[in-house]
């Protein structure tokens, strides 16, 4: 069986990558919209890293195509992404507004409190060192292994598990609290 | 607090993100213009790539040409161990004929054929080479046996100044080693030229100071594989002539057949006829 966006020939004409592509964005787009969101804590941060990875993804296309896992590429891409910009000298000068986020200025009704409880869960995880969130990220959101969550970030097994441990133990009070009130 | 709680308040976290609406066309214009984009930075790196190489190629080229000392073509070179000379002038280089060639390509000893014109090379160069071939010939290869036509010009020309000589190939019939006899006259000054023992020679004899036979003074280098006779005349202008059991142009197999003698060397300097052409 050819790859999504391979020809007849072994390469793919133009018309069927950007077919191909098209198809990937639509069926994993929202899955990298959470995964960039969790990781910065602002909604159109996330969207640029998102706009960032797929750019990438485009351009490695017709290598990644072929790849089993096109979606392992583009979560490196966009964790890359996601380092470079935390590298800027400017990120810890601009923090993001809750403006304009998911949920801000919402207050009528029973969603109140659902609102609240995701925009804690996301303030949780903007407390923690990049490290540490990206590690969870890709534990407990995309579901990695220690394994590949150490291969995707390019660090040890070991580093992998004390970070998960350091988050856990931030995280847990928060993370518990709203978890009650959901479930509750 | 177990993983499946923690994954999914994660997902409810991030659902409302997730549940935007997003046109997967907009991600592909994104990508075809970065493919543009990258498309004409890759261009454009060949482009400056290929100038610079031609820029650098341009300049490696001029400067072998502007050194008076370096024989472009042939077969391996000696390292020249001195500095360039600070004349600033146009010199033209060429090959010179191997032994496995000469018979073939060249017309036997003695009997040069015109030139064909070279891009650069001075005019009347081919007539000039001519006569230090003939009066080399007179004075070191009487019979006409050793002393091997070349073609081409090694020197430099920059307007008044300049200086021009040729190599010639120095072996016995069959032999497959070749030595190298090279005749120059100039008249570039004294500080900026090659003097004795500067052209091209890695050993380490000593040049000396000797009197010709019409008691001019001369620099001179004599041993089994390097002769060097240097006149500088009252007039300004030198002539020089240089022996050396490897023509490294064309071979790296030093000939067996004996060289000219310092006397020889010094009666082919004082030639009257090596003029340098106005």
């Amino acid at each position: 069986m050819r790859p999504q966006g391979v020809g007849a020939s072994g390469r793919s004409t133009q018309p069927e990558r950007d077919s191909a592509f098209t198809a990937w964005v639509g069926a994993h787009r929202p899955q990298l919209m959470r995964t960039a969101y969790l990781l910065c804590g602002d909604r159109y941060v996330a969207e640029d890293l998102v706009q960032t990875c797929l750019t990438r993804l485009y351009l490695a296309w017709p290598r990644v195509s072929t790849m089993d896992a096109p979606l392992a590429y583009a979560r490196r891409a966009l964790v890359n992404a996601h380092i470079d910009l935390t590298r800027r000298p400017w990120w810890n000068r601009e923090r993001p507004s809750t403006d304009g986020q998911p949920g801000a200025g919402v207050s009528v009704g029973d969603g109140v409190e659902i609102v609240d409880a995701r925009d804690t869960v996301v303030s949780a995880l903007g407390s923690l060192p990049h490290g540490q969130r990206r590690v969870v990220v890709l534990r407990y959101l995309c579901g990695l292994t220690v394994r590949e969550t150490a291969q995707e970030l390019g660090i040890s097994e070991g580093t992998v598990k004390s970070q998960t441990f350091e988050a856990l133990r931030s995280l847990a009070v928060v993370l518990a609290a709203v978890a009650d009130r959901w479930e509750g | 607090m177990d993983e499946s709680r923690i994954t999914a308040l994660m997902v409810e976290a991030t659902d409302e993100v997730a549940g935007q609406r997003f046109d997967p066309e907009d991600d592909l214009r994104r990508g075809r213009a970065a493919q543009r984009r990258r498309s004409t930075k890759v261009t454009a790196a060949a482009v400056l790539g290929t100038a610079a190489a031609v820029v650098v190629a341009l300049a490696l080229a001029g400067q072998l040409a502007w050194r008076p000392d370096v024989q472009v073509a042939g077969g391996p070179e000696h390292t020249a161990t001195t500095a360039p000379t600070r004349l600033d002038t146009a010199a033209v280089t060429s090959t010179t004929v191997s032994p496995q060639t000469t018979s073939a390509a060249a017309p036997a000893p003695g009997t040069p054929t015109p030139l064909p014109g070279m891009p650069g090379m001075p005019v009347g160069v081919a007539e000039f080479n001519r006569l230090l071939f003939a009066v080399a010939q007179d004075h070191v290869d009487p019979d006409h046996t050793r002393l091997e036509w070349t073609e081409g010009f090694t020197g430099s020309s920059g307007g008044n100044v300049k200086e021009w000589g040729r190599k010639f190939g120095w072996q016995a019939p069959g032999e497959s080693g070749q030595a190298m006899l090279y005749l120059g006259v100039g008249n570039i000054p004294a500080a900026d030229r090659l003097g004795c023992g500067q052209y091209d020679y890695q050993g380490t004899r000593k040049c000396t100071t000797a009197t010709l036979p019409n008691g001019q003074p001369a620099v001179e280098m004599s041993s089994p594989t390097r002769l060097e006779v240097h006149w500088s005349r009252p007039d300004g202008t030198y002539v020089f002539v240089i022996v050396d059991a490897v023509f490294g142009n064309n071979t790296t197999v030093a000939s067996k057949a004996p060289l000219p003698t310092l006397a020889q060397l010094e009666q082919l300097v004082m030639d009257p006829r090596l003029v340098l052409p106005s």
